[in-house]
Protein backbone atom coordinates (compact mmCIF):
# COMPACT_ATOMS: atom_id res chain seq x y z
CA UNK A 1 0.00 0.00 0.00
CA UNK A 2 1.37 3.44 -0.88
CA UNK A 3 1.79 6.20 1.66
CA UNK A 4 -1.17 8.23 0.41
CA UNK A 5 -3.37 5.12 0.39
CA UNK A 6 -2.20 4.57 3.96
CA UNK A 7 -3.17 8.09 4.84
CA UNK A 8 -6.81 7.53 3.93
CA UNK A 9 -6.95 4.79 6.59
CA UNK A 10 -6.66 7.40 9.37
CA UNK A 11 -10.44 7.72 9.69
CA UNK A 12 -11.08 3.98 9.80
CA UNK A 13 -8.21 3.57 12.27
CA UNK A 14 -9.59 6.27 14.57
CA UNK A 15 -12.91 4.44 14.90
CA UNK A 16 -11.39 0.93 15.12
CA UNK A 17 -12.80 -0.04 11.73
CA UNK A 18 -9.67 -1.80 10.41
CA UNK A 19 -8.90 -5.51 10.39
CA UNK A 20 -6.13 -6.60 12.75
CA UNK A 21 -3.69 -6.85 9.85
CA UNK A 22 -4.40 -3.38 8.48
CA UNK A 23 -4.36 -1.96 11.98
CA UNK A 24 -0.85 -3.27 12.56
CA UNK A 25 0.26 -1.91 9.16
CA UNK A 26 -1.19 1.50 9.91
CA UNK A 27 0.45 1.64 13.34
CA UNK A 28 3.83 1.11 11.71
CA UNK A 29 3.01 3.89 9.24
CA UNK A 30 2.07 6.19 12.16
CA UNK A 31 5.54 5.90 13.65
CA UNK A 32 6.95 7.61 10.57
CA UNK A 33 4.17 10.05 9.81
CA UNK A 34 3.82 12.90 12.31
CA UNK A 35 0.96 14.57 10.42
CA UNK A 36 -0.94 11.25 10.49
CA UNK A 37 -0.43 10.96 14.24
CA UNK A 38 -1.84 14.42 14.72
CA UNK A 39 -4.78 13.63 12.48
CA UNK A 40 -5.47 10.38 14.33
CA UNK A 41 -5.38 12.19 17.67
CA UNK A 42 -7.90 14.71 16.40
CA UNK A 43 -10.18 12.16 14.78
CA UNK A 44 -10.12 10.03 17.91
CA UNK A 45 -11.01 13.08 19.99
CA UNK A 46 -13.87 13.66 17.54
CA UNK A 47 -15.07 10.06 17.87
CA UNK A 48 -14.86 10.45 21.66
CA UNK A 49 -17.48 13.19 21.38
CA UNK A 50 -19.82 10.72 19.67
CA UNK A 51 -19.12 8.33 22.55
CA UNK A 52 -19.74 10.90 25.24
CA UNK A 53 -22.98 11.89 23.52
CA UNK A 54 -24.55 8.53 24.42
CA UNK A 55 -23.59 8.64 28.12
CA UNK A 56 -26.05 7.04 30.51
CA UNK A 57 -26.34 6.83 34.27
CA UNK A 58 -24.54 3.71 35.46
CA UNK A 59 -26.26 1.52 38.09
CA UNK A 60 -25.09 2.12 41.66
CA UNK A 61 -23.80 -1.42 42.10
CA UNK A 62 -21.38 -1.00 39.20
CA UNK A 63 -19.48 1.62 41.17
CA UNK A 64 -19.24 -0.68 44.17
CA UNK A 65 -18.01 -3.54 42.01
CA UNK A 66 -15.43 -1.39 40.23
CA UNK A 67 -14.11 0.20 43.43
CA UNK A 68 -13.88 -3.22 45.10
CA UNK A 69 -11.89 -4.60 42.16
CA UNK A 70 -9.67 -1.52 42.02
CA UNK A 71 -8.90 -1.95 45.70
CA UNK A 72 -7.30 -5.35 45.01
CA UNK A 73 -5.72 -4.50 41.62
CA UNK A 74 -2.09 -3.58 41.39
CA UNK A 75 -1.26 -0.66 39.08
CA UNK A 76 1.21 -1.00 36.23
CA UNK A 77 4.55 0.56 37.06
CA UNK A 78 5.26 3.70 35.02
CA UNK A 79 7.58 3.41 32.03
CA UNK A 80 10.63 4.79 33.81
CA UNK A 81 13.80 5.36 31.82
CA UNK A 82 16.73 3.46 33.32
CA UNK A 83 19.71 5.51 34.46
CA UNK A 84 22.22 4.99 31.59
CA UNK A 85 19.65 5.62 28.86
CA UNK A 86 18.42 8.75 30.58
CA UNK A 87 21.90 10.21 30.88
CA UNK A 88 22.72 9.69 27.25
CA UNK A 89 19.40 11.20 26.24
CA UNK A 90 20.04 14.32 28.31
CA UNK A 91 23.54 14.91 27.02
CA UNK A 92 22.71 14.53 23.40
CA UNK A 93 19.64 13.95 21.32
CA UNK A 94 19.26 10.33 20.40
CA UNK A 95 19.38 10.27 16.61
CA UNK A 96 16.80 8.26 14.70
CA UNK A 97 19.32 5.68 13.57
CA UNK A 98 20.07 4.94 17.22
CA UNK A 99 16.44 4.03 17.78
CA UNK A 100 16.71 1.78 14.75
CA UNK A 101 19.79 0.20 16.27
CA UNK A 102 17.94 -0.43 19.50
CA UNK A 103 15.23 -2.14 17.53
CA UNK A 104 17.81 -4.14 15.60
CA UNK A 105 19.51 -5.11 18.86
CA UNK A 106 16.16 -6.24 20.18
CA UNK A 107 15.62 -8.39 17.10
CA UNK A 108 19.06 -9.95 17.53
CA UNK A 109 18.22 -10.40 21.20
CA UNK A 110 15.06 -12.22 20.22
CA UNK A 111 16.97 -14.48 17.86
CA UNK A 112 19.52 -15.25 20.56
CA UNK A 113 16.72 -15.93 22.98
CA UNK A 114 15.53 -18.54 20.52
CA UNK A 115 18.97 -20.12 20.41
CA UNK A 116 19.76 -20.01 24.10
CA UNK A 117 16.23 -20.56 25.29
CA UNK A 118 15.72 -19.91 28.96
CA UNK A 119 19.22 -18.49 29.52
CA UNK A 120 18.60 -15.54 27.26
CA UNK A 121 15.12 -14.87 28.59
CA UNK A 122 16.23 -12.15 30.95
CA UNK A 123 18.22 -10.37 28.25
CA UNK A 124 15.31 -10.60 25.87
CA UNK A 125 12.89 -8.98 28.28
CA UNK A 126 15.41 -6.23 28.97
CA UNK A 127 15.80 -5.54 25.28
CA UNK A 128 12.07 -5.53 24.77
CA UNK A 129 11.79 -3.07 27.66
CA UNK A 130 14.51 -0.88 26.12
CA UNK A 131 12.71 -0.95 22.79
CA UNK A 132 9.42 -0.02 24.42
CA UNK A 133 11.11 2.82 26.25
CA UNK A 134 12.75 4.14 23.09
CA UNK A 135 9.36 4.15 21.39
CA UNK A 136 7.81 5.79 24.44
CA UNK A 137 10.44 8.54 24.42
CA UNK A 138 10.00 9.20 20.72
CA UNK A 139 6.25 9.45 21.30
CA UNK A 140 6.70 11.72 24.33
CA UNK A 141 8.89 14.19 22.49
CA UNK A 142 6.97 14.20 19.24
CA UNK A 143 4.65 17.01 20.49
CA UNK A 144 7.70 19.09 21.48
CA UNK A 145 9.28 18.65 18.07
CA UNK A 146 6.00 19.50 16.39
CA UNK A 147 5.65 22.72 18.39
CA UNK A 148 9.25 23.82 17.80
CA UNK A 149 8.88 23.15 14.08
CA UNK A 150 5.78 25.36 13.76
CA UNK A 151 6.46 28.32 11.41
CA UNK A 152 5.06 30.86 13.88
CA UNK A 153 6.74 29.57 17.03
CA UNK A 154 7.77 32.25 19.55
CA UNK A 155 9.31 32.03 22.99
CA UNK A 156 9.74 34.25 26.04
CA UNK A 157 11.23 33.90 29.46
CA UNK A 158 9.83 35.25 32.73
CA UNK A 159 11.46 35.40 36.16
CA UNK A 160 9.57 34.10 39.18
CA UNK A 161 9.37 35.86 42.53
CA UNK A 162 11.11 32.94 44.26
CA UNK A 163 14.11 32.52 41.96
CA UNK A 164 14.36 30.76 38.62
CA UNK A 165 11.52 31.24 36.20
CA UNK A 166 9.75 29.82 33.23
CA UNK A 167 10.20 29.66 29.48
CA UNK A 168 7.01 29.78 27.48
CA UNK A 169 6.90 28.66 23.84
CA UNK A 170 3.78 29.42 21.81
CA UNK A 171 2.48 28.54 18.37
CA UNK A 172 -0.85 30.21 17.59
CA UNK A 173 -1.30 28.25 14.38
CA UNK A 174 -1.11 24.99 16.37
CA UNK A 175 -3.08 26.65 19.18
CA UNK A 176 -0.55 25.20 21.65
CA UNK A 177 1.92 26.33 24.22
CA UNK A 178 4.78 24.72 26.10
CA UNK A 179 5.78 25.74 29.61
CA UNK A 180 9.16 24.78 31.04
CA UNK A 181 10.24 25.44 34.59
CA UNK A 182 13.80 26.75 34.61
CA UNK A 183 15.75 26.51 37.84
CA UNK A 184 12.68 26.98 39.97
CA UNK A 185 13.39 25.91 43.55
CA UNK A 186 12.02 22.51 44.61
CA UNK A 187 8.36 23.12 45.55
CA UNK A 188 7.48 22.69 49.26
CA UNK A 189 6.52 19.13 50.31
CA UNK A 190 3.18 17.91 48.93
CA UNK A 191 2.92 20.83 46.57
CA UNK A 192 3.56 21.42 42.89
CA UNK A 193 3.77 24.25 40.37
CA UNK A 194 0.69 24.77 38.26
CA UNK A 195 0.66 26.78 35.03
CA UNK A 196 -2.35 28.88 34.01
CA UNK A 197 -3.50 30.61 30.85
CA UNK A 198 -5.05 34.01 31.50
CA UNK A 199 -7.16 36.06 29.14
CA UNK A 200 -8.66 39.52 29.37
CA UNK A 201 -12.11 38.01 29.69
CA UNK A 202 -13.02 34.71 31.31
CA UNK A 203 -11.63 32.53 34.05
CA UNK A 204 -7.98 31.48 34.21
CA UNK A 205 -7.59 28.03 32.75
CA UNK A 206 -5.13 25.41 33.97
CA UNK A 207 -2.44 24.46 31.47
CA UNK A 208 -1.25 21.66 33.73
CA UNK A 209 1.35 20.86 36.36
CA UNK A 210 5.10 21.29 36.02
CA UNK A 211 8.16 20.23 37.91
CA UNK A 212 10.74 22.80 38.98
CA UNK A 213 13.25 22.03 36.32
CA UNK A 214 12.69 19.51 33.63
CA UNK A 215 10.01 17.98 31.56
CA UNK A 216 8.04 20.27 29.26
CA UNK A 217 4.34 20.77 29.73
CA UNK A 218 2.37 21.11 26.51
CA UNK A 219 -1.18 22.39 26.50
CA UNK A 220 -3.63 23.21 23.72
CA UNK A 221 -6.57 25.57 23.44
CA UNK A 222 -5.01 29.01 23.83
CA UNK A 223 -8.38 30.58 23.02
CA UNK A 224 -7.38 34.20 23.29
CA UNK A 225 -5.17 33.77 26.36
CA UNK A 226 -2.47 36.45 26.50
CA UNK A 227 -0.70 35.79 29.81
CA UNK A 228 0.83 32.83 31.58
CA UNK A 229 0.95 32.51 35.35
CA UNK A 230 2.51 30.03 37.75
CA UNK A 231 1.17 29.26 41.21
CA UNK A 232 2.23 26.87 43.96
CA UNK A 233 -0.59 24.42 44.55
CA UNK A 234 -1.11 21.31 46.63
CA UNK A 235 -0.03 18.02 45.06
CA UNK A 236 -2.44 17.09 42.27
CA UNK A 237 -3.18 20.70 41.42
CA UNK A 238 -5.52 23.40 42.69
CA UNK A 239 -8.53 21.63 44.28
CA UNK A 240 -10.83 24.48 43.25
CA UNK A 241 -9.68 24.50 39.64
CA UNK A 242 -8.70 28.18 40.08
CA UNK A 243 -5.25 29.56 40.77
CA UNK A 244 -4.42 30.32 44.43
CA UNK A 245 -3.65 33.99 43.93
CA UNK A 246 -1.78 34.31 47.25
CA UNK A 247 0.67 31.75 45.88
CA UNK A 248 1.28 33.43 42.55
CA UNK A 249 5.00 33.30 41.74
CA UNK A 250 5.03 34.40 38.11
CA UNK A 251 2.76 36.35 35.77
CA UNK A 252 4.12 37.05 32.31
CA UNK A 253 2.84 38.09 28.92
CA UNK A 254 2.55 35.32 26.37
CA UNK A 255 5.03 35.89 23.54
CA UNK A 256 3.53 37.19 20.28
CA UNK B 1 -1.80 24.76 81.57
CA UNK B 2 -1.81 23.26 78.17
CA UNK B 3 -4.30 20.55 77.47
CA UNK B 4 -2.69 17.22 76.64
CA UNK B 5 -2.71 16.69 72.90
CA UNK B 6 -5.54 14.41 71.90
CA UNK B 7 -4.61 11.56 69.64
CA UNK B 8 -6.02 12.16 66.19
CA UNK B 9 -6.51 9.75 63.37
CA UNK B 10 -5.40 11.10 60.06
CA UNK B 11 -8.12 9.16 58.29
CA UNK B 12 -10.83 11.03 60.19
CA UNK B 13 -9.86 14.31 58.54
CA UNK B 14 -12.32 14.84 55.70
CA UNK B 15 -10.72 15.09 52.28
CA UNK B 16 -10.72 18.55 50.67
CA UNK B 17 -13.56 19.40 48.29
CA UNK B 18 -12.48 17.83 45.03
CA UNK B 19 -15.32 18.49 42.67
CA UNK B 20 -13.41 21.21 40.83
CA UNK B 21 -10.51 18.99 39.83
CA UNK B 22 -10.44 18.11 36.16
CA UNK B 23 -10.34 14.48 35.04
CA UNK B 24 -6.73 15.05 33.90
CA UNK B 25 -5.67 16.30 37.34
CA UNK B 26 -7.51 13.40 38.96
CA UNK B 27 -5.72 10.91 36.71
CA UNK B 28 -2.38 12.27 37.87
CA UNK B 29 -3.48 11.57 41.45
CA UNK B 30 -4.81 8.13 40.45
CA UNK B 31 -1.39 7.33 39.01
CA UNK B 32 -0.07 7.69 42.56
CA UNK B 33 -2.53 5.06 43.79
CA UNK B 34 -5.11 7.52 45.15
CA UNK B 35 -8.36 5.50 45.35
CA UNK B 36 -10.40 8.52 46.44
CA UNK B 37 -9.30 10.38 43.30
CA UNK B 38 -10.30 7.31 41.29
CA UNK B 39 -13.76 7.43 42.82
CA UNK B 40 -14.13 11.04 41.65
CA UNK B 41 -12.79 10.07 38.23
CA UNK B 42 -15.37 7.28 38.13
CA UNK B 43 -18.13 9.85 38.56
CA UNK B 44 -16.89 11.69 35.49
CA UNK B 45 -16.17 8.75 33.20
CA UNK B 46 -18.40 5.78 34.11
CA UNK B 47 -21.51 7.23 32.41
CA UNK B 48 -19.88 7.90 29.04
CA UNK B 49 -17.99 4.56 29.15
CA UNK B 50 -21.08 2.48 29.93
CA UNK B 51 -23.20 4.42 27.45
CA UNK B 52 -20.76 3.87 24.60
CA UNK B 53 -20.12 0.20 25.40
CA UNK B 54 -23.86 -0.50 25.57
CA UNK B 55 -24.42 1.35 22.30
CA UNK B 56 -21.97 -1.02 20.62
CA UNK B 57 -22.78 -4.27 22.43
CA UNK B 58 -26.51 -3.75 23.15
CA UNK B 59 -26.54 -6.63 25.66
CA UNK B 60 -26.92 -5.18 29.16
CA UNK B 61 -24.99 -7.71 31.24
CA UNK B 62 -22.11 -7.87 28.74
CA UNK B 63 -21.94 -4.08 28.57
CA UNK B 64 -21.65 -3.72 32.33
CA UNK B 65 -18.96 -6.38 32.38
CA UNK B 66 -16.94 -4.63 29.65
CA UNK B 67 -17.47 -1.19 31.24
CA UNK B 68 -16.10 -2.57 34.51
CA UNK B 69 -13.09 -4.01 32.66
CA UNK B 70 -12.41 -0.62 31.06
CA UNK B 71 -12.69 1.30 34.33
CA UNK B 72 -10.34 -1.08 36.13
CA UNK B 73 -7.96 -0.82 33.17
CA UNK B 74 -7.94 2.98 33.59
CA UNK B 75 -6.90 2.49 37.20
CA UNK B 76 -4.27 -0.05 36.25
CA UNK B 77 -2.69 2.00 33.49
CA UNK B 78 -3.13 5.52 34.90
CA UNK B 79 0.63 5.50 35.44
CA UNK B 80 1.09 5.48 31.64
CA UNK B 81 -1.20 8.45 31.02
CA UNK B 82 0.23 11.86 30.24
CA UNK B 83 -1.92 14.89 29.46
CA UNK B 84 -0.07 15.61 26.20
CA UNK B 85 -1.55 12.39 24.83
CA UNK B 86 -5.01 13.90 24.96
CA UNK B 87 -7.79 14.52 27.45
CA UNK B 88 -8.78 11.90 30.01
CA UNK B 89 -12.21 11.56 28.41
CA UNK B 90 -10.56 10.96 25.08
CA UNK B 91 -8.33 8.29 26.53
CA UNK B 92 -11.25 6.58 28.29
CA UNK B 93 -13.48 6.64 25.20
CA UNK B 94 -10.71 5.28 22.96
CA UNK B 95 -10.12 2.39 25.35
CA UNK B 96 -13.85 1.73 25.86
CA UNK B 97 -14.54 1.67 22.12
CA UNK B 98 -11.62 -0.65 21.47
CA UNK B 99 -12.74 -3.10 24.17
CA UNK B 100 -16.34 -3.06 23.00
CA UNK B 101 -15.27 -3.64 19.40
CA UNK B 102 -12.94 -6.47 20.44
CA UNK B 103 -15.86 -8.13 22.19
CA UNK B 104 -18.15 -7.73 19.17
CA UNK B 105 -15.57 -9.09 16.73
CA UNK B 106 -14.63 -12.13 18.78
CA UNK B 107 -18.32 -12.97 19.17
CA UNK B 108 -19.06 -12.28 15.54
CA UNK B 109 -16.24 -14.44 14.30
CA UNK B 110 -18.31 -17.40 15.51
CA UNK B 111 -20.63 -17.91 12.56
CA UNK B 112 -21.04 -16.41 9.14
CA UNK B 113 -24.77 -16.86 9.31
CA UNK B 114 -25.02 -14.71 12.41
CA UNK B 115 -22.94 -12.12 10.65
CA UNK B 116 -25.33 -12.04 7.72
CA UNK B 117 -28.24 -11.65 10.11
CA UNK B 118 -26.52 -8.72 11.85
CA UNK B 119 -25.99 -7.01 8.53
CA UNK B 120 -29.61 -7.50 7.52
CA UNK B 121 -30.78 -6.08 10.83
CA UNK B 122 -28.46 -3.08 10.52
CA UNK B 123 -29.57 -2.38 6.98
CA UNK B 124 -33.24 -2.25 7.89
CA UNK B 125 -32.67 -0.34 11.14
CA UNK B 126 -33.45 3.34 10.76
CA UNK B 127 -30.47 5.56 11.44
CA UNK B 128 -32.80 7.94 13.21
CA UNK B 129 -32.55 5.59 16.14
CA UNK B 130 -28.98 6.72 16.76
CA UNK B 131 -29.78 10.34 16.02
CA UNK B 132 -32.75 10.25 18.41
CA UNK B 133 -30.61 9.01 21.28
CA UNK B 134 -27.96 11.56 20.48
CA UNK B 135 -30.54 14.33 20.77
CA UNK B 136 -31.79 13.06 24.12
CA UNK B 137 -30.06 15.77 26.14
CA UNK B 138 -29.45 19.39 25.24
CA UNK B 139 -25.66 19.14 25.51
CA UNK B 140 -25.81 16.53 22.77
CA UNK B 141 -27.37 18.98 20.39
CA UNK B 142 -24.09 20.13 19.00
CA UNK B 143 -23.11 16.60 18.07
CA UNK B 144 -26.47 16.12 16.37
CA UNK B 145 -26.21 19.43 14.58
CA UNK B 146 -22.74 18.60 13.31
CA UNK B 147 -23.83 15.10 12.25
CA UNK B 148 -26.52 16.73 10.13
CA UNK B 149 -23.80 18.65 8.26
CA UNK B 150 -22.37 15.39 6.92
CA UNK B 151 -23.49 13.86 3.66
CA UNK B 152 -25.74 10.87 4.14
CA UNK B 153 -22.99 8.45 3.15
CA UNK B 154 -20.48 10.08 5.47
CA UNK B 155 -22.94 10.02 8.35
CA UNK B 156 -24.00 6.43 7.81
CA UNK B 157 -20.39 5.30 7.49
CA UNK B 158 -19.28 7.04 10.67
CA UNK B 159 -22.28 5.91 12.71
CA UNK B 160 -22.13 2.29 11.52
CA UNK B 161 -18.40 2.05 12.17
CA UNK B 162 -18.47 3.78 15.53
CA UNK B 163 -21.75 2.73 17.13
CA UNK B 164 -22.05 -0.72 15.53
CA UNK B 165 -18.37 -1.55 15.75
CA UNK B 166 -18.18 -2.51 12.05
CA UNK B 167 -14.97 -2.63 10.03
CA UNK B 168 -15.02 -0.42 6.95
CA UNK B 169 -15.40 -3.58 4.82
CA UNK B 170 -18.51 -4.49 6.78
CA UNK B 171 -19.82 -0.95 6.43
CA UNK B 172 -19.24 -1.24 2.66
CA UNK B 173 -21.24 -4.47 2.64
CA UNK B 174 -24.20 -2.96 4.52
CA UNK B 175 -24.27 0.17 2.41
CA UNK B 176 -23.60 -1.71 -0.85
CA UNK B 177 -20.78 0.72 -1.64
CA UNK B 178 -17.16 0.07 -2.73
CA UNK B 179 -14.73 -0.37 0.18
CA UNK B 180 -12.44 2.41 -1.06
CA UNK B 181 -15.33 4.86 -1.00
CA UNK B 182 -16.23 3.97 2.58
CA UNK B 183 -12.60 4.37 3.69
CA UNK B 184 -12.56 7.87 2.25
CA UNK B 185 -16.03 8.80 3.56
CA UNK B 186 -15.06 7.69 7.08
CA UNK B 187 -12.06 9.98 7.00
CA UNK B 188 -13.65 13.03 5.40
CA UNK B 189 -16.80 12.56 7.50
CA UNK B 190 -14.78 12.57 10.71
CA UNK B 191 -12.77 15.57 9.51
CA UNK B 192 -15.96 17.50 8.82
CA UNK B 193 -17.29 16.53 12.27
CA UNK B 194 -13.99 17.57 13.86
CA UNK B 195 -14.12 21.01 12.25
CA UNK B 196 -17.78 21.50 13.12
CA UNK B 197 -17.26 20.47 16.76
CA UNK B 198 -14.06 22.51 17.01
CA UNK B 199 -12.10 19.52 18.32
CA UNK B 200 -8.41 20.11 19.05
CA UNK B 201 -5.96 17.48 20.19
Amino acid sequence: MTSSEMHTLAGAYAVDALSEHERAQFRRHLEECESCSQEVRELRATAARLGAAVAEDPPVWLKQRVLAEVHVTRQQPPLAVPEPLEKSRRRAKVPRWALGLTAAAAVIGLALAGVFGGIALNTRSQLTTAQEQAAEQAERFAPVAELLAAPDVVAAHGASTIGGGSTVVVSRSLNKLMVLGTQLPEPPPNSIYQAWMLSASGQPRSAGLISGDGSPLIAGGLDGANRVALTVEQAGGSPTGRPSLDKLILNMAMPV
Amino acid sequence: MDEPARPRRVASVPPPEDTGRTAEVLLVAVAKGDERAFELLYEKLAGPILGLVRRVLRDGAQSEEVAQEVLVELWRTATRYSPERGSAMNWAMTLAHRRAVDRVRSARASTDREQKATFEAARSRPFDEVSEAVTARWERQQVRKCLSNLTELQRESVLLAYYQGYTYREVAEVLVTPQGTIKTRLRDGLIRLRDCLGVTA
